[in-house]
């Protein structure tokens, strides 16, 4: 299938072609050209050049950002549309479109003669995207169209229509980069329909995928990591070509999953705002990322990854750094405090500035915990207005105002999740903040459950490697002089991995042929093996290591 | 009823991994997203998961309809006393 070029694609494309879907309602071309005309009128009545961007609609965004380049006017488009993130757009933009408070723009009534579309110029810097920066301000990203439409070719390289009828689905807005190139400019280059919605829910999903014939998923760890894999997949795996996946990692278990319930390949994608994409892989085949079609990559003194690509005008060096290996790289962590947390971009430093422009604090630290989620922290030395609030209201009316007031700022998954007030951060004698003393302020909670080494599911069976920490609450008293895990302690933790991993659902009803033959002590690691019987509805489970077998049982379920 | 509403706090507590929140803390008609306790959208997927496992309840797949059923722990439990299938 030819593909078209996004400068073109407005002269060239069939007034008839279907462009986006609503819920299984066509909207074509001439569709969106009535949108765009209308929204130019509105443009043309200014002088206005640089336009803020937001609509949560994707067909109407789309129409906005057509509309401001035929005019040669600019696109900034913030990820989304808080009071904070509007306020620091003020200085850099001269109005807004679309879904703003303050907007006064009203689309126009258009009128006059049509004498066509225009080629669109594609050597001015036509798009700007803002992300958060390092210094935790807005940064914008320019695009040319010319750079867009040489990340379509690459891409569609990459990712060749699969057949005519294949509608684009997403669960990743489209005011963020990845979205926007995925869902719209991908699409636009490829004839590819798009639905408009953005679903939140994988019920959502499913059911916009009964509308078509055949569907490409454009979607993120955030939701892919957590799939309901109760829920009816099977209509939608035999209708679905592709998953695509970006803004983070996919686990190997949620890529694993995410392939074996929509019987689909699940491509990953590394990119970034600046650059657009980088490299992709499939985890089904390969852990090791490979540079898109036309992509050339090497990596600074400091290992850090720089890109150079037919759509970038100069090589770009990204804060992660890289190990090259056979076949492709190695992603080794971040070079600066900008970190993901699900997906979202957030500056760690960003967050300290705005709370540091608060009353309550004189010093902060914002890190990044890996508990069952991917979340921020903060350690907070508080002034001296916010020793008296804590004083008098507690930690928790602190807490809630701290966050509401980084909530017209940041978006919620930004937002601290745990905070410390120590009456001073923990300065090591060396007099600096590591990340090691500062997490451990949030380890404070009793540990209850074994540190994971690692794990294998498999049908109806798990195998758990795992340490038994020593400071478990389990060992406190038991007994005083030499400390084992107790056995109940064992069934239970047996009973809740064979939940969690097995989905036994049943009532505890009894144990079975439990057998304690070796102590289990502090630091040790052993290896829970699990095997569920779902006919008789048993759990067999063993703890083993080295020495021996440690215990062994059934657990069974009514 | 109210059993099911402090069993649906705990749930929320386990489930999301709160910290500094205790059941008696969650009142009832206080909005569970943005205002409230401050939950976010990947707290909502975690929150069906939950409903899923432990009542076997499938989300509607309109989001505006889900959105109403997670607005706070009266509208929460009402979902699952009409639609648990556990």
């Amino acid at each position: 299938m030819d593909v078209v070029k996004l400068s073109r694609w407005l002269s060239d494309v069939d007034a008839g072609q279907t462009v986006a879907y609503d819920a299984g309602r066509p909207l074509s071309k001439a569709d969106l050209e009535s949108r765009i005309r209308k929204w130019q009128a509105c443009f043309s009545r200014t002088d206005a050049t640089r336009w803020a961007v937001y609509h949560s609609d994707a067909f109407e965004f789309l129409a906005i950002l057509l509309a401001l380049w035929t005019l040669q006017r600019i696109a900034c488009v913030p990820g989304d549309n808080r009071p904070g993130t509007v306020e620091s757009l003020y200085p850099c933009v001269d109005a807004f479109a679309g879904e703003f408070d303050e907007s006064e723009v009203t689309v126009a009534d258009s009128s006059g003669d049509f004498s066509g579309w225009p080629l669109l110029n594609i050597d001015y810097p036509a798009l700007e995207i803002y992300t958060s920066g390092s210094s935790g301000k807005p940064a914008a990203i320019a695009k040319t169209i010319g750079q867009l439409e040489r990340e379509s070719l690459a891409l569609a390289e990459l990712l060749p229509a699969s057949s005519e009828h294949e509608v684009i689905l997403g669960t990743v807005s489209h005011q963020h980069f990845y979205g926007m190139t995925f869902r719209l400019f991908r699409s636009l280059a490829q004839n590819l329909p798009f639905d408009l919605t953005v679903c939140e829910y994988a019920e959502t999903v499913i059911s916009r995928s009964a509308h078509y014939d055949a569907v490409g998923l454009i979607s993120s760890p955030a939701l892919l990591a957590r799939l309901n894999a109760a829920l009816n997949w099977s209509q939608m795996a035999e209708k679905c070509n592709f998953v695509l996946s970006s803004a983070a990692a996919l686990s190997a278990q949620a890529s694993g999953q995410t392939h074996a319930l929509l019987c689909a390949p699940v491509l990953e994608i590394y990119g970034s705002s600046e650059t657009g994409a980088v490299a992709w892989r499939d985890q089904q085949k390969s852990a090791v990322w490979q540079a898109i079609p036309g992509v050339e990559l090497d990596k600074t003194p400091d290992e850090c990854l720089r890109v150079s690509a037919p759509f970038l005008p100069t090589p770009v060096v990204l804060a992660d750094q890289v190990r090259f290996v056979a076949g492709g790289f190695d992603l080794r962590g971040r070079a600066d405090r900008i970190v993901k947390v699900e997906g979202k971009r957030v500056s760690l430093t960003g967050i300290e500035n705005r709370l540091l422009h608060s009353e309550w604090v004189r010093e902060v630290k914002a890190i990044i915990l890996e508990r069952r989620r991917t979340e921020v922290a903060a350690v907070i030395e508080l002034s001296d207005e916010g020793l008296s609030l804590l004083q008098t209201e507690g930690k928790k009316a602190l807490v809630g105002r701290l966050k509401g007031y980084l909530k017209d700022y940041f978006e919620a998954v930004a937002i601290p999740r745990r905070w410390r007030f120590p009456s001073r951060l923990p300065y090591n004698p060396q007099g600096k903040l590591t990340v090691e003393d500062l997490t451990a302020l949030f380890n404070s909670e009793p540990a209850r459950w074994p540190d994971l080494i690692s794990q294998t599911v498999g049908g109806l069976e798990a195998e758990l490697r795992c340490r038994i920490p020593a400071e478990l609450v389990y060992f406190d008293g038991h007994f005083a002089q030499h400390p084992i895990l107790p056995g109940i302690t064992q069934i239970h933790w047996a009973e809740r991995f064979g939940r969690d991993l097995l989905a036994i659902e049943g009532q505890f009803l009894r144990l079975e042929v439990v057998k304690f033959q070796q102590v289990i002590t502090p630091d040790s690691q052993v290896l829970i093996s699990l095997s569920f019987n779902s006919d008789k509805q048993k759990l067999t489970f063993s703890y083993t290591s080295d020495k021996g077998v440690h215990s062994s049982g059934r657990i069974c379920f009514g | 009823m109210s059993d099911l509403k402090t069993e649906l706090k705990h749930m929320i507590i386990e489930s999301l991994d709160l910290e500094d929140i205790e059941v008696d803390e969650i009142v009832d008609d206080e909005p569970l997203f943005v205002e409230g306790l401050g939950l976010d959208s990947i707290d909502a997927l975690e929150i069906g998961l939950a409903l899923q496992k432990r009542y076997g309840i499938t989300l509607n797949s309109d989001s505006e309809e889900t959105r109403k059923h997670f607005a706070n722990v009266n509208a929460l439990a009402a979902l699952v006393e009409s639609q648990r299938t556990k």
